[in-house]
């Protein structure tokens, strides 16, 4: 079969089509129902979700250590939990900002080779976040509530807590995450949260992004 | 026009009219991606949603089918690549129920095509879309992202798979 039959095959192929893809023909009815089946909706919404949430939590947080900075420096140790949340909150914005940026550069109006790439890593860079928030949410979600606890009741309440308790629970969620991502990884009915928990849609990007340079390549 | 609600009707109904007179692109497109009934229309239909999407940025100097094959090619393969994830979650489900990879193919030719088709990723299947269409490799090049000259390499590359897979092919069915 040559390119010639292979382009008659297709015609014929291209009419059985036609028949299904005609039954669809309303433009107006095709839009409405499809404003939240955007692509590139998908990939938008959730990072300035995010941003505005880690902001929040970077402002509340500035202002609690501004307000309560001699105390803090008088112990620095009930200042770990503030700068935990710091850290977390930036480390959120940056890779958030990372993805709207990626997300405006799509244009699928674009030479194949390029939109696929930047779908792909952006593809890749939601995974890797996801898994981030995974990881920290087991091995620090302890940082919240005792930063709640000073924030509401005083900046000594981290040093009322036994360390014991605090230790163990940060080395609990620590084996915890190579449990998880183990049952992950055997799950038995998949789902998309936890293929990009288990790495599974990184290592499919990550493929795309080889077939397409090799693609490129002469 | 730029407002995806606020579109004016004429740039509507321009759009529609430039839709009909190309609609074997998407035609082309959808047959080269989706085989069930209900992924054709899905597809389909998402084709022509990114389409309006992108419309307010079509630069009319630029040929529109051109700029079609761009965006429906764009859209066919990232939904390919989402198909293809969701049917690797569910595929238990659907061996339990066992739906067939093709139901739709009557003849011989569409059968084989369905094969070929199969074995080719989602990058060369576009290529061999835009061969079949008899593009030029100039044209070819600027929609895929490649140079004209990488183009006529991958052509000849493409053809001699084909050729391989045809005659592997006869040979299982003999």
């Amino acid at each position: 079969m040559e390119i010639q039959e292979l382009s008659s095959a297709f015609a014929a192929l291209e009419t059985r089509v036609e028949k299904t893809v005609s039954q669809q023909s309303d433009l107006k009815y095709q839009l409405n129902a499809s404003k939240l089946k955007s692509i590139k909706g998908k990939t938008q919404r959730s990072p300035a979700w995010d941003i505005v949430v880690a902001g929040l939590a970077l402002i509340v947080t500035g202002g609690f250590v501004a307000g309560n900075l001699n105390e803090l420096q008088r112990s620095p140790i009930t200042a770990i939990p503030a700068m935990i949340v710091y850290a977390l909150c930036i480390l959120t914005i940056n890779v958030s900002a990372r993805q709207l940026i990626l997300s405006s550069e799509l244009d699928y109006s674009k030479p194949m080779v390029e939109t696929q790439l930047i779908l792909a890593k952006l593809r890749k860079l939601r995974v890797r976040s996801t898994q981030w928030i995974f990881v920290s949410a087991f091995v620090l979600w302890l940082v919240f509530p005792i930063l709640l606890g000073q924030m509401l009741i005083s900046p000594k309440f981290m040093l009322a807590m036994n360390p014991a308790w605090i230790v163990g629970n940060i080395i609990f969620g620590l084996l915890m995450v190579p449990v998880i991502d183990w049952i992950m990884i055997k799950s038995k009915y998949s789902n998309s949260i936890q293929d990009e928990l288990a790495g599974k849609d990184v290592r499919e990007a990550e493929e795309f992004v080889k077939q397409i340079r090799e693609f490129q390549a002469v | 026009m730029k407002i995806f609600g606020v579109a004016k009707s004429s740039d509507q109904a321009c759009f529609e009219a430039l839709l009909r007179d190309h609609r074997r692109i998407i035609l082309k497109v959808v047959s080269g991606f989706a085989w069930q009934p209900d992924d054709q229309q899905d597809l389909a239909q998402e084709i022509r949603v990114q389409l309006w999407r992108a419309f307010p940025k079509y630069d009319s100097k630029r040929t529109f089918s051109t700029w079609m094959y761009q965006v429906a090619l764009n859209t066919a393969i990232s939904w390919s690549r989402q198909a293809k994830l969701h049917k690797l979650r569910f595929a238990e489900v659907e061996l339990l129920n066992e739906i067939p990879a093709n139901p739709q193919p009557e003849d011989d030719d569409s059968h084989l095509l369905y094969k070929l088709i199969e074995v080719l990723d989602e990058l060369s299947r576009a290529l061999l879309l835009l061969t079949i269409d008899d593009r030029s490799h100039i044209e070819i090049g600027e929609i895929l992202g490649i140079s004209p000259g990488n183009v006529a390499t991958k052509i000849s590359r493409l053809k001699a798979k084909l050729r391989l897979e045809v005659a592997s092919t006869n040979l299982t069915e003999k």
